[in-house]
This record gives C-alpha cells, sequence and structure tokens, in this order.
C-alpha cells in the first residue's frame, strides 16, 4: 500500500469509526439528550455569571466584556471539540488495566487512530453551547462597537485579513494543543494508571486560564501557560493582536500572530511521549 | 449502630488504598485554586463598578476552602455504588438484617470524609502557610476570622458533610435507571459546582442567578460554612444558617429514603 | 508456519510493601529461551500453570509484546518488527477481553472490522454467512453485544477474528466460563476450521479437555521454557499413565485369596462390600492381561478400564517438574 492510499485508507477507517461511535451514542438517548441539555442550561447559567461579575467590576483588566467573552468563547469551544475526539485518549488508563488495549494492536490500524475514533462524544455539544453562546454574544456586542479591534478590512486589510487568519489558526491550534495534552496524559497510562487526575490541572485548569486574559495572572503562571503548556499562547495571542491589546510587552504587534504555531512543537512533544510509552507497553514494563 | 460503623471504617480504609489519587487531586486543585484566585483578583483590580460584598482576602478564603473541601461536594455518585448496583450485587446488601438506606448513608460518608480530609489538609497548608511565604499575601488563605468563627465553621462543615452524604446517596440512586445514569450524573456536577460557589463565590454574582442560589440547598455545602470563616457573615447569624441546613439534610433524607425505596421495589418487579 | 527460537522475555515488577516507603523492584523471567516450531495446518495447545508464559508467549506472537531476547518469524515475518503487515494474517481470540462494540449488535462490528482489514464487501457478506451458519448466530447477530451471554459473545468473538479469513488462528484461554454446549460448538468449530480450511490453530488453556478435543500437539511450558512438546499419548506416557480397572462384583460368596493382584505391577487399590479397583502403569502392562487376570479370577458383575484423568495428568506432570 502506498503512503497516499494509506492516508485515504486511514480517514475513511477513521470515518467509520466514527459513524459506529454515534451509533453506539444513540443506544442511550435518554441520557444524551439529558447531559446535552442540562449542560446547555448550566452553560446559560455559567454565563450568566460572568456578566453578573462584569456589571458588578465594569471590565476585566482593561477588557471589555465584548472582548473577555470573545477570547472565553473561542477557548470554550475549543476544548470541548477536543475533548469530544480525544474520548478514546480519556479512556486509555481503564483500556490497560483491563487488558482491551491489547485488542487494538492486533488490528492492522494504528492504535492512535482506533483510538480517535472509539468516541466522538456527542455529550459535548452542550459544553460547546457555551462557548458559542459566549461567542456569539461577543461578536453581537464587538459588531456595534466597530473599534474594538484593532484593524479593519477598510484601512488596514491586510492586518485585518492577517487577524483572521490567525485567530481561525488560534482556534485549530487551541483544539491542538487540548488534544495533544489528552494524548499526553494516555501516554502516562503505559506508566501509570493511578495518579492521572494530575493532568486535569492542565487540561481543565488550562481551559478555565486560557479562557481568560492572560495579563491576569501573575508572571509564573502566564510564563507556564505561553511557553510551557502553551493554550495561552496559542488564542490569547492573536486575540490581542485582533483587539489592539499588549500581549506581550516589549514584543512587536505582528509576532502575536505568530501564536499559533507554537501548537506545534507542542503536538510533536505529546507524540514523542506516546511513542515511549507504547513502547514501553510494548517491552512489558508496565 | 455497630454494622453501620463497620461499614463506615470498611469504606474509608478502601479510601487510603488510592493515596496516589488523592495526591494527583491535590495537585490539581491547588492548580485551580491558583488560577480562581488570580482571576478574582484581577476582578477585584479592574476599575470602576459596585463596591464588592467580601473582601479580596476574604474571596482567596473563599477559593481555597473551595479546593480543599472540593472532594466533599456531592459533585459525582459514589463508585462503589455505582458498580454494586451496575453489577447487580446490591442483592447481597439487601440480605443484611440493616436499613439499607442509613448503611449506604455511612458508606459514602466515609468516602467524603476521607478522601476530603486526606486532601484538604495539604491544600489548607499549602494555601495558608506557603503562598505568603512565597511572597503572594494577597492570594493566600487568611486565617480564620476568630475562634468562633472557626467554630461556626466547623459546625456548618460536619452539617454539610452530612448533607452531601444524602445527596450523594440520591444520585448514586439514580444508577439504577442506567438508560438516564450519566445524563443526570452530569448535570448534577455541574448544578453542585455552580450553586455552591465553586465557580465563582455566590456573593459576587446579583440579579436572578444570586436568588436562584440563594433557594437552592448546594450553597449550604461550600458558601455558607466558607463566609463564616472569614468573617464575610456574622457569628450571629450561625443558628440560621445551621437551622437552614437542618432542614434541608431532613428534606433530601427523608426523600432519597423515599426514592431508594422505589428504585428497589422496581427492582424486585423486575425480578432482577 | 510459526519459528521460535530460545525466546526470551523478562518484566519487572515493582511491588509497594504494606508499611515501607520504598517500592521494592525485581525482575521476572516470564520466557527463558523458549524454543519450538508449528508447521502449517498444525492445531498446538499450550498448558502450563499461571505464570508459566503462555500468554506473553501469544503476546509475542500476535505482535503485542517485544521480546528481551531471542527470536521468532509467524509466516515469514518477525510480528514486532511489521505490526500492521504481520496482523493481518492473523486471527486472534482473547477469552476475557472483547473484539465487539459493546452497545451495537456484533453484525455492526463484523462490518467495521472487514473494513479495516480491507475485505472486500463482497467477500466479507460470503464469509460472514458461512460463519453464521457454521456458528449458529442467527438468533443473537441483532442483538447488541452487551446483552449477549457469554457464550454467544464467544462465538461472536470468534466469528470477529475470522473476517479477514487468517491463516493462523491464536486462541489465548477461549473456553474460560462458557458453559458446556459453548464448549463443545467451540471446539467442533475450531477443529471443522483446521481440518477443512488447513487454518493453523494456537490455543492456550487450562481445560484439558480442550486439548484432548482438538490439538494434534501439546505443549508444556512451565519457567518460560518448553518442558515437553508431543502428542497426547506422549504426554500420558511422559506424566507414568497409571490404568485403573473398576470390578463391580457379582453378590455372593468372595474368594479374597484370589482377589489380590497376581501379576508384576498390579495394584490393589480399593476393596469394599461390592467394588474392587486395581491400578497399574500401562507402558509395564497390556489392558489385555489385566482383563484376562479380572475374567478368570474374580465374578464380576460388571468391568470397566479408565485412563488416568487428563487433569489429574497434567497436575503431576507440573508438581514432577516443579511448576
Amino acid at each position: 500500500m502506498n503512503a497516499r492510499a494509506g492516508w485515504r485508507h486511514s480517514l475513511a477507517m477513521y470515518g467509520k469509526l466514527v459513524r459506529m461511535s454515534l451509533k453506539a451514542q444513540l443506544q442511550y438517548r435518554t441520557s444524551l439528550y439529558l447531559s446535552v441539555a442540562g449542560q446547555f442550561a448550566i452553560s446559560v447559567v455559567e454565563f450568566a455569571g460572568m456578566l453578573a461579575l462584569f456589571s458588578r467590576f465594569g471590565e476585566f483588566r482593561g477588557w471589555s466584556l465584548a472582548q473577555t467573552a470573545f477570547l472565553y468563547g473561542l477557548v470554550n469551544m475549543a476544548f470541548p471539540v477536543a475533548d469530544a475526539i480525544s474520548w478514546g485518549f480519556d479512556s486509555m488508563g481503564q483500556l490497560v488495566r483491563t487488558g482491551n488495549f491489547d485488542r487494538l494492536l492486533v488490528r492492522p490500524l494504528s492504535p492512535v487512530l482506533q483510538l480517535f475514533g472509539m468516541e466522538l462524544t456527542v455529550r459535548r455539544i452542550g459544553r460547546l453551547a457555551q462557548g458559542m453562546l459566549a461567542f456569539g454574544v461577543a461578536c453581537v456586542l464587538l459588531a456595534r462597537s466597530p473599534d474594538s479591534f484593532a484593524y479593519s478590512f477598510a484601512d488596514r486589510p491586510l492586518a485585518a485579513l492577517a487577524a483572521v487568519v490567525s485567530l481561525s489558526a488560534g482556534f485549530a491550534a487551541c483544539v491542538s494543543v487540548f488534544t495533544s495534552l489528552f494524548w499526553i496524559r494516555a501516554a502516562f497510562t503505559f506508566v501509570t494508571v493511578e495518579g492521572l487526575e494530575a493532568v486535569n490541572a492542565l487540561t481543565y485548569g488550562g481551559q478555565q486560564a486560557a479562557g481568560y486574559p492572560l495579563s491576569a495572572y501573575r508572571k509564573f503562571l502566564q510564563l507556564f501557560f505561553l511557553a510551557a503548556v502553551p493554550v495561552g499562547a496559542v488564542i490569547y495571542l492573536p486575540a490581542c493582536f485582533a483587539l489592539g491589546k499588549p500581549g506581550i510587552p516589549g514584543l512587536p504587534a505582528w509576532s502575536l500572530a505568530l501564536g499559533p504555531l507554537a501548537a506545534i512543537p507542542f503536538a510533536f512533544l505529546a507524540r514523542a511521549l506516546w511513542s515511549a510509552g507504547l513502547r514501553r507497553y510494548a517491552s512489558g514494563g508496565g | 449502630m455497630r454494622p453501620y460503623l463497620a461499614a463506615f471504617r470498611a469504606r474509608a480504609r478502601t479510601v487510603f488504598r488510592y493515596r496516589a489519587a488523592a495526591a494527583a487531586g491535590m495537585f490539581a486543585q491547588v492548580a485551580f485554586g491558583f488560577i480562581l484566585v488570580m482571576i478574582l483578583e484581577s476582578w477585584y483590580g479592574s476599575a470602576g463598578g459596585a463596591p464588592a460584598p467580601m473582601t479580596m482576602s476574604q474571596t482567596a478564603a473563599y477559593v481555597w476552602l473551595g479546593q480543599a473541601f472540593f472532594a466533599m461536594l456531592p459533585w459525582n455518585p459514589d463508585p462503589e455504588l455505582r458498580d454494586l448496583i451496575r453489577s447487580g450485587e446490591v442483592a447481597r446488601d439487601l440480605l443484611r438484617p440493616l436499613d439499607l438506606y442509613w448503611l449506604w448513608f455511612t458508606r459514602t460518608l466515609a468516602w467524603r470524609l476521607v478522601s476530603s480530609g486526606l486532601r484538604c489538609a495539604a491544600i489548607l497548608a499549602f494555601a495558608g502557610f506557603a503562598l505568603p511565604r512565597l511572597g503572594m499575601v494577597d492570594l493566600a488563605l487568611p486565617a480564620p476570622a476568630g475562634a468562633s468563627a472557626l467554630a461556626c465553621f466547623a459546625v456548618l462543615m460536619a452539617m454539610a458533610a452530612l448533607m452531601s452524604a444524602s445527596m450523594t446517596v440520591a444520585l448514586s440512586c439514580f444508577q439504577f435507571r442506567q438508560v438516564s445514569a450519566a445524563g443526570i450524573t452530569a448535570i448534577f456536577a455541574a448544578i453542585v459546582s455552580f450553586f455552591s460557589g465553586l465557580t465563582v463565590p455566590l456573593p459576587l454574582l446579583d440579579g436572578p442567578i444570586a436568588a436562584v442560589a440563594g433557594l437552592l440547598p448546594f450553597r449550604a455545602l461550600a458558601d455558607l460554612p466558607f463566609r463564616f470563616w472569614s468573617g464575610a457573615i456574622p457569628v450571629n447569624d450561625a443558628p440560621a444558617a445551621f437551622l437552614f441546613q437542618l432542614a434541608w439534610l431532613a428534606a433530601i433524607t427523608a426523600g432519597g429514603r423515599v426514592f431508594l425505596n422505589m428504585q428497589l421495589r422496581d427492582l424486585a418487579v423486575a425480578g432482577s | 508456519m510459526i519459528r521460535i527460537e530460545s525466546l526470551v522475555k523478562e518484566y519487572t515488577v515493582s511491588a509497594r510493601r504494606p508499611g515501607r516507603q520504598s517500592r521494592e523492584r525485581r525482575t521476572v523471567r516470564a520466557l527463558d529461551g523458549l524454543s519450538m516450531s508449528v508447521a502449517r495446518g498444525d492445531v498446538v495447545g499450550f498448558i502450563g500453570p499461571n505464570g508459566a508464559g503462555k500468554s506473553t508467549t501469544i503476546k509475542i506472537l500476535s505482535g503485542i509484546l517485544h521480546p528481551d531476547g531471542g527470536t521468532c518469524t509467524v509466516a515469514g515475518r518477525v510480528p514486532w518488527k511489521d505490526r500492521i503487515e504481520h496482523v493481518r494474517g492473523i486471527g486472534v481470540v482473547f477469552g476475557q477481553r472483547t473484539q465487539l462494540w459493546w452497545d451495537l449488535p456484533a453484525v455492526d462490528s463484523f462490518e467495521l472490522l472487514g473494513d479495516m482489514y480491507g475485505v472486500p464487501p463482497q467477500r466479507r457478506r460470503e464469509t460472514v454467512a458461512v460463519l453464521r451458519r457454521e456458528l449458529d448466530l442467527d438468533a443473537f447477530l441483532d442483538t447488541p453485544v452487551r446483552q449477549l451471554s457469554l457464550g454467544e459473545r464467544m462465538r461472536c468473538e470468534l466469528a470477529a477474528a475470522l473476517i479477514h479469513e487468517p491463516p493462523i488462528l491464536f486462541l489465548d484461554e477461549p473456553t474460560i466460563g462458557l458453559d458446556a454446549p459453548s464448549k463443545l460448538a467451540l471446539r467442533a468449530f475450531a477443529a471443522g476450521l483446521n481440518r477443512e480450511r488447513g487454518t493453523t490453530v494456537i490455543l492456550t488453556t487450562h481445560d484439558m479437555d480442550d486439548i484432548e478435543a482438538l490439538a494434534s500437539r501439546v505443549v508444556l511450558i512451565g519457567k518460560g521454557r518448553t518442558l515437553f512438546d508431543g502428542d497426547m499419548a506422549g504426554l500420558r506416557r511422559e506424566a507414568g499413565d497409571r490404568k485403573r480397572l473398576v470390578v463391580d462384583l457379582a453378590r455372593g460368596r468372595r474368594d479374597e485369596q484370589a482377589e489380590l493382584p497376581s501379576l508384576p505391577g498390579l495394584r490393589l487399590e480399593e476393596r469394599s462390600a461390592s467394588r474392587l479397583v486395581y491400578s497399574w502403569d500401562a507402558s509395564n502392562l497390556g489392558t489385555a492381561e489385566v482383563m484376562a487376570f479380572a475374567a478368570g479370577r474374580l465374578e464380576p458383575a460388571d468391568l470397566s478400564v479408565e485412563s488416568r484423568p487428563a487433569e489429574e495428568l497434567v497436575s503431576a506432570l507440573y508438581a514432577r517438574h516443579g511448576v
């Protein structure tokens, strides 16, 4: 099989695996509808909580409600997407403990692809709705006050285009960073199935942290989310570029648009850890 | 009484076996606490708006106590009960000459108390002693507002533990309905974490959500006791808070028993 | 088909002693120079006590584990070097795990697995049709797998492992927990598969009936080595095959003197009011001679010759080899 046919086969298999998982999830319709509806309701409440804080404090470190909700919405859309596609990684602990991971290895398909295809979690739509709600409100508010954006297509088309591209790439990069985190967590299950909760600090913690402007945090935490686990770098910096915020003082504005690139080395790191874990598993060190 | 104590001790011992999980949970909780307390510090540092009903220091106390006692909140069903119900081994518990509700209540209480006990000491020590020494006095957990404030906090937390156990048993009973269990658990987790004040400190809210939060029992699990610790509620108001908890505890326990018996009756009819 | 040469596999196990801080690490040798080969069309049964290395061997042969030493090839390929190509040619059934999508009918899993192995849909439909008939799957093929009984599920597992018509089939404790009819059905099916399609079958089990019903060859693994490799008769000889004669006596007078075993090597094991039991080593004394003795000197109402139960046989062998 040549490389291209291999890719096409992999992609087709991913599609089929996802279809299976959707079919399986529809077996528990009541539970599914309840989760989605419930999650959506609670999303509205949480967003209302944010509105309440804005009405009390007026602004957030110089960011208006519209601007903050814009960032918050992007992150809270990216996280559930990543969470939904990487549910298989989430269940690695159980797969390794019960020995069911072996059955993935006796099939002629990459185990990573099989894990990705294990479940596309529909339940996360409820969470996604929260991000969409915030993002939608932000877009409406921002449309009413066009000067919230640093560049307009009329005045500086190139910069405005760069902002759009950077933000779109930032969204994808944000999904990628969260997915990498789930992947890293899965790699750890080859070493230990205990104590994985610690990685939640990075996944759920990262979601929470990146939903607000990074300038909210003390230096060490900012640095952490810019360089170590770049959930901040990939989405906060493009948002700063688009909204005309300083981002990282001292850096030229255009460089902020490059933030999404940080997702690439992080994905490689995740892949390297996973391969190391898989080698360890195959050598029976588990 | 003795068999219930034995059930309590047995469940407590099993929790100790998961020390690594507790350590990992602690790490995660500290990270969440850091993020949340810095976000709130930023709100407080922002210009304008109405004056906040709590000082930043009181808010920091609120956040760190929330992280420390997170494991005590009824945000998930007791995994042991869940497995018992799913595997059908619940039948074995029915053979014991004990009241099933109180048996489960004690076991769940043991699980909640021990797993939060394992975590809270370290988190409180970190937030209370380490943070000021790391130069983050503003973010640290302040000492209780006084001996009587601490006493009120302790009593209300004990009541919160009982309430949490009764809510957890009720939540676990939904596991009998396998088709909707996961959905209900997810909703419940979200409701508990918001309306107990873990997402946003409840005093900072206003308008209709604040009104709803005030009526629901979940604030008695965290928000109420936490505010006594920092003196955000004067000690004089403690009896009212206690009665609020007591009323809800009675209601949830009674409701939970009825609910459990309903599930068991359905089980008997289904013949499994 | 399969060639294994001095395979070595070590595990590091770390155990925390209660009350101690440090973890204790030690190395366990699961395979210690295991060698053997399997020809095309063989049915080989691996037996051995728990922890002997049976599952480790299957895991290495199916490409899941990498060995620490030695070599092995399956159909000319080194399993762990080219895992994906290798697994196309094998079918694996793990007795306690499932291949199937839990919440969906087995037929959906078959379709997906067919696609995964690149089986053309027409070919898959034909294979599934045959498997449905032979494994008698029709009654529950459209039921979600989680609602199947263990016996039904194992039949589906077997079918799932065969969708791509692999020339080699690994069965890792396939009959564990099954009821008697399911065991029989599973054995009959595997035997037929070998007979009609020439599928090579490697089987690990603790149930000696599986071996007797299926395997043309038994390999006893202990302490990570091959302790015995041959047929069932050979295994009996190796273990010291004692046979037993049970004589049910007619009512009436008995000649106690005549009942004493007068042949060399014959032992009287039991004597009661209505029954006598003799035993002897089958390699030294023929059954016919013993029968002649019994018919000549006793007044039997009924005679029956029993071989030593296979379970007892292997237990004796395990004990002899100290495994």
